[in-house]
């Protein structure tokens, strides 16, 4: 019995130590690697004195930052996403003009983010942050292919109108550079099969970032394991369509919170 | 009565002695330790990420702490900055009037500064690829961007192209051939965006909201008018 317990105590000692060491040793690992990634740059430090010296004026940082970035998005020439957490909305932006504003119902924002200090944070945000990968459900551009009709009866039995109403379920997930995953899920609840099919991509999605034994797979070969700060925003999938669509292959994300 | 009492006494009595004895089993025990185990490992990386983030906003705190002069004067040149990149974004709306079209749920907005004016359905393209037998290919899909107002038309006058004939199966004319001319498609106004992409009017007023055009930006009658109205040529129309 005696060597069972301790087999059980041994077994429950090394889960406990490798589940700290993934959600709570990797977000610190991550979160001081950002805070040291601006400090330790001496010519971003010198151009930027202002954010470097006053912890306490981290709401003027932040403001600076989302003007800065959003003016630099404002100079090229597509459209670009606006996201502030501040009010809640995700915006399309195209040369300064808000195109769209969307309400965003429910926020998930990884812990850390509160940690970024003021430097690291106007380095973070003060230019908007490239999508280097993204996945979607929403179909980009719903292109439909037909031959050219053979004569004027073809051509009427083939009219049809579009179904406005169909709209795929909502989800979306951003690979940003600088080490930021944004993702944008429907907040209606998941009820056509292929919505639910949807919400399960969306866990597993998540579990393959959370759940600890996809990270001890994942650990192999590495020094620390991998940790996203990932921000969830959930809003309408009608939204969702509208951003997904409206943006362009390469997309620019300028952030707030 | 007392009787019945002392019974209902001596049932908690028993449950609670029978409850001690299956605690106090070792095997009840050591579960229960290791569940409360499990749980304060699963909760603590809260706390610790928790405790390091506040300890670090702190630390920075410490090492960058300055005095309160210091600090009022570098508040207030942010606060400077912030105003002035505030109107310089400020300035990149347009004042005058400019359109919003929607290509996904087809809406448009007509603005002035940022005042929304007007709002109401449209059509846009409809994302239809058409391939010839030759293998020309015609894609009629709304193109995204910024566009100004290149052109305004009172009762436009519409020279088909090709794939107009083509789309309803029927031959194509020559050039300038009568049937190229339709004075009745585009409604009363017209307002060019370039490439041969418009703003008009529609005889199939009860599409609008779906995206059944070729390209164009198709208005109900009054929004055209209005729209005709309030733009003027190099007025902006942003595309979504």
């Amino acid at each position: 019995m005696k060597a069972i317990k301790a087999i059980i105590i041994l077994i429950f000692t090394a889960f406990a130590s490798l589940y700290l060491y993934f959600y709570a040793v990797a977000p610190i690992i991550t979160l001081n690697q950002i805070n040291k990634y601006a400090l330790a740059d001496s010519v971003f430090m010198r151009k930027h004195p202002i954010a470097a010296g006053h912890p306490n004026l981290m709401h003027q940082i932040k403001e600076k930052a989302f003007l800065d970035a959003q003016l630099s998005l404002s100079k090229a020439d597509s459209i670009g996403l606006v996201i502030n957490l501040k009010d809640s909305t995700a915006s399309l932006v195209l040369k300064g003009v808000t195109l769209r504003r969307s309400k965003i119902d429910e926020i998930k924002q990884d812990l850390i983010f509160k940690g970024i200090n003021g430097p690291a944070y106007s380095k973070l945000f003060s230019k908007p942050l490239v999508c280097i990968s993204d996945s979607s459900t929403v179909v980009k551009a719903p292109i439909e292919y037909h031959k050219a009709p053979k004569d004027t009866i073809e051509a009427m039995q083939r009219m049809r109108l579009p179904d406005s109403l169909v709209c795929e379920p909502g989800y979306y997930s951003l690979n940003l550079n600088r080490g930021i995953r944004l993702v944008m899920v429907q907040s209606e609840e998941w009820t056509t099969p292929e919505e639910i099919a949807v919400g399960e991509r969306f866990k597993s999605d998540m579990q393959q970032q959370k759940f600890f034994l996809y990270r001890i797979k994942d650990l192999k070969g590495k020094e620390t394991p991998d940790y996203i700060p990932t921000i969830v925003l959930k809003t309408s999938k009608y939204n969702i369509r509208a951003i997904y669509r409206g943006l362009p292959d390469k997309v620019s994300v300028v952030l707030t919170y | 009565m007392s009787d019945l009492l002392i019974t209902e006494n001596e049932n908690i009595e028993a449950k609670k002695s029978c409850f001690k004895s299956f605690i106090s089993r070792p095997s009840i025990r050591f579960s229960l330790i290791m569940i409360c185990l499990t749980l304060l490992v699963i909760i603590l990386p809260f706390i610790i990420q928790l405790i390091a983030t506040t300890l670090t906003a702190r630390q920075f705190k410490i090492i960058s702490s300055s005095s309160s002069d210091e600090y009022l004067a570098n508040k207030a040149t942010l606060e400077k900055i912030i105003l002035k990149q505030e109107n310089t974004l400020n300035d990149l709306t347009p004042k005058s009037f400019y359109l919003v079209v929607n290509s996904t749920d087809n809406d448009f907005e007509l603005h002035k500064g940022k005042e929304l004016i007007r709002f109401g359905k449209c059509s846009t393209g409809k994302n239809e690829l058409l391939e010839r037998k030759n293998g020309k290919k015609y894609l009629f899909k709304t193109p995204k961007g910024i566009f100004t107002i290149k052109l305004k038309k009172t009762h436009p006058v519409w020279t088909k192209p090709d794939w107009a004939f083509i789309e309803e199966g029927l031959p194509v004319p020559p050039p300038n051939h009568p049937d190229r001319f339709d004075d009745a498609t585009l409604g009363d106004y017209a307002l060019s965006l370039g490439d041969g992409y418009m703003i008009h009017g529609t005889v199939w007023q009860r599409y609008l909201g779906l995206p059944v055009t070729h390209g164009c930006i198709r208005l109900d009658d009054d929004d055209l008018e209005f729209v005709y109205n309030s733009l003027q040529k190099g007025s902006n129309v942003y595309i979504y």
